[in-house]
């Protein structure tokens, strides 16, 4: 019976009730089955996610990304990444990674940044002769480096629900970000090879182009600067990092670029207001579900389960790894992170495994979850903006989503990736 | 008028958001411009911030833009895909009217407890779920007439 919010759950997500929709009932159910607990506590719980000043920086890196597309930062950024790696095999692959990596210490979100690429890379690749499944997959792929590269909405929210330091994070995520990053272009190079994909330009950069580029989006590559740098210091905290980003970027996007109008903003809001409520309420369901999950002391039993079959942390990780891998295929990254962190969390410590370093296995995990088959939310946005057919990506892909996996086990296994630079800066 | 009756949700919370950045930012203009921090920022950009997430939510629901899952579904028979569209028209429809009767009593008992800053009675903070799960019932109803 302590079970059954649970159940319930799962059963209306099968007949298509939305997430957010299915964990609120789920939740609702307990808190009317005759356990004590007074109903209002369940409205209560739905709202105080919102009331935190932590999770204001949601909508911030949300709005940052929406209006660095309209700001010509992304354009910027794409000719800075063309100069530097335009001239290696398969060029407009390379572009794309490099482009996410940049790019992902400005947008907050893997799933924005695939979108975007979708949009703007995709259809280049495809008109240079470059597979169809090729190029869907290589821009999901790499757009799981967004989501740990600083800033990032996963990170915010897990250091939120599980009281790590953001900071902390922001600065774990920077090296498994380009470790990822080094791990796909060389998987790329060796694909590309084989397939004699064009690169985008026929000679290399000279440094005087590399160095014009650098100037063009000097202004862009400046927004991850401020923020973790920022955050660092202790001039401002992420939230307040989020709200100077948003003013910068419009800055940026009105006055040096010249490109914002003032008629776009309309569009801006609404697109930044529908994609945090979206997750939003997710979070404030999610919330109430805790209120359960808590009281019923369901974590507590998961632990000892856990315990019972290995007391070995590598054990538990590799786990864990494959755990999330297979339950990340079937549900939204962003709802099974708000879920299960503060259950996977309190069962990492008690194996002594560093929460700054399991944050970063969590949501890399789950992101990576997110670009396979046969539900992944990367692997859908990308394949139905680029019009690319699933069967194409499954086909063309599997090579990126084998190297992603293997820089996740590395990344598990040798903590000092994620923890040399928190350790070392703060 | 029958722009802003159509378009009520995005309208209030746009102009949420932008009190929520501008209270922000101004929270930090204020410490390190102003030298003189102000403490009523924050507490506004959050309570703001609610009615943000809601009504934004709410109008995610209107665009059918809230994330679900197909694939089990996909895999049904077409006679169960039609009972489980009612059973889930049925389950949803009694938690809103409940969420929402809910939701109005918390209103009302909030009604005399202030927040801390402000001093403005907390149902202006619970006010936005009201309106969730009105604009919800509301807006099916309409989408169900058509």
């Amino acid at each position: 019976m302590i079970f059954l919010p649970i159940i319930i759950f799962f059963f209306l997500l099968c007949i298509r009730v939305p997430v957010a929709f299915s964990i609120a009932i789920g939740a609702l159910s307990f808190f009317v089955s005759d356990s004590g607990i007074p109903t209002y506590i369940f409205i209560q719980r739905l709202i105080s996610p919102t009331l935190s000043f932590p999770l204001l920086a949601v909508p911030f890196f949300i709005m940052t990304g929406v209006i660095m597309n309209y700001s010509g930062i992304t354009k910027r950024i794409m000719n800075l990444a063309d100069t530097l790696v335009g001239h290696l095999i398969g060029g407009f692959a390379q572009i794309n990674i490099l482009m996410s990596t940049l790019m992902g210490g400005m947008s907050a979100s893997s799933n924005a940044d695939a979108a975007m690429q979708s949009k703007i890379v995709v259809p280049e690749m495809i008109k240079r002769n470059y597979g169809p499944g090729f190029s869907a997959s290589i821009t999901a792929c790499s757009a799981i480096i967004a989501a740990i590269i600083p800033p990032g909405i996963a990170l915010v929210l897990y250091g939120f629900i599980s009281g790590t330091s953001i900071g902390k994070l922001f600065l774990a995520g920077i090296m498994p970000g380009i470790f990822l990053c080094i791990v796909l272009m060389f998987t790329v190079r060796y694909m590309a090879g084989r397939k004699k994909y064009a690169p985008s330009r026929t000679k290399k950069a000279n440094l005087r182009e590399v160095l014009l580029a650098c100037k063009e989006a000097f202004f862009g590559l400046l927004i991850p600067i401020i923020i973790v740098g920022g955050i660092r210091f202790g001039v401002f905290t992420p939230t307040e990092a989020g709200a100077i980003a948003v003013a910068y970027s419009l800055l940026v996007g009105f006055f040096i670029h010249k490109e914002l109008k003032v008629k776009t903003i309309p569009k801006i809001i609404n697109e930044s207001v529908i994609a945090t409520s979206v997750i939003l309420l997710i979070i404030c369901a999610a919330s109430a579900f805790g209120y359960y999950l808590t009281w019923e002391k369901i974590p507590m039993i998961l632990s000892e389960f856990m315990e019972n079959i290995s007391s070995n942390p590598i054990a538990i990780l590799l786990i864990i790894n494959l755990f999330l891998l297979i339950l990340g295929m079937f549900v939204e990254g962003t709802a099974a992170l708000i879920l299960l962190t503060p259950i996977l969390v309190p069962i990492t410590n008690s194996y002594g495994i560093d929460p700054v370093h399991f944050g970063i296995v969590f949501i890399l995990n789950l992101t990576i979850a997110g670009a396979t088959p046969p539900v992944g939310t990367l692997m859908f946005t990308t394949c139905s903006i680029s019009n690319v057919k699933i069967e194409d990506y499954i086909k063309e892909g599997y090579p990126f989503i084998l190297a992603t996996i293997f820089a996740l086990l590395c990344i598990t296994y040798f903590p000092i990736i994620s923890l040399f630079l928190p350790n070392l800066l703060m | 008028m029958k722009y802003i009756i159509k378009n009520l949700e995005e309208i209030i919370a746009a102009i949420a958001i932008c009190i929520v950045v501008l209270a922000a930012f101004y929270g930090v203009i204020s410490r390190y411009i102003l030298n003189n921090p102000v403490n009523w920022s924050n507490e506004l950009a959050t309570i703001s911030f609610t009615w943000v997430v809601f009504l934004g939510a709410a109008a995610a629901w209107k665009g059918n833009k809230h994330i679900h899952l197909d694939l089990v579904y996909n895999f049904l028979p077409n006679k169960l895909k039609r009972i489980s569209d009612w059973l889930k028209i049925f389950i949803l429809s009694l938690f809103c009217v409940f969420a929402l009767y809910l939701s109005i009593k918390f209103t009302i008992t909030a009604y005399n407890k202030p927040t801390s800053i402000l001093r403005i009675p907390f149902s202006y903070v619970d006010l936005p779920v009201v309106l969730f799960f009105m604009s919800v019932i509301i807006r099916s109803l309409q989408k169900f007439k058509k």
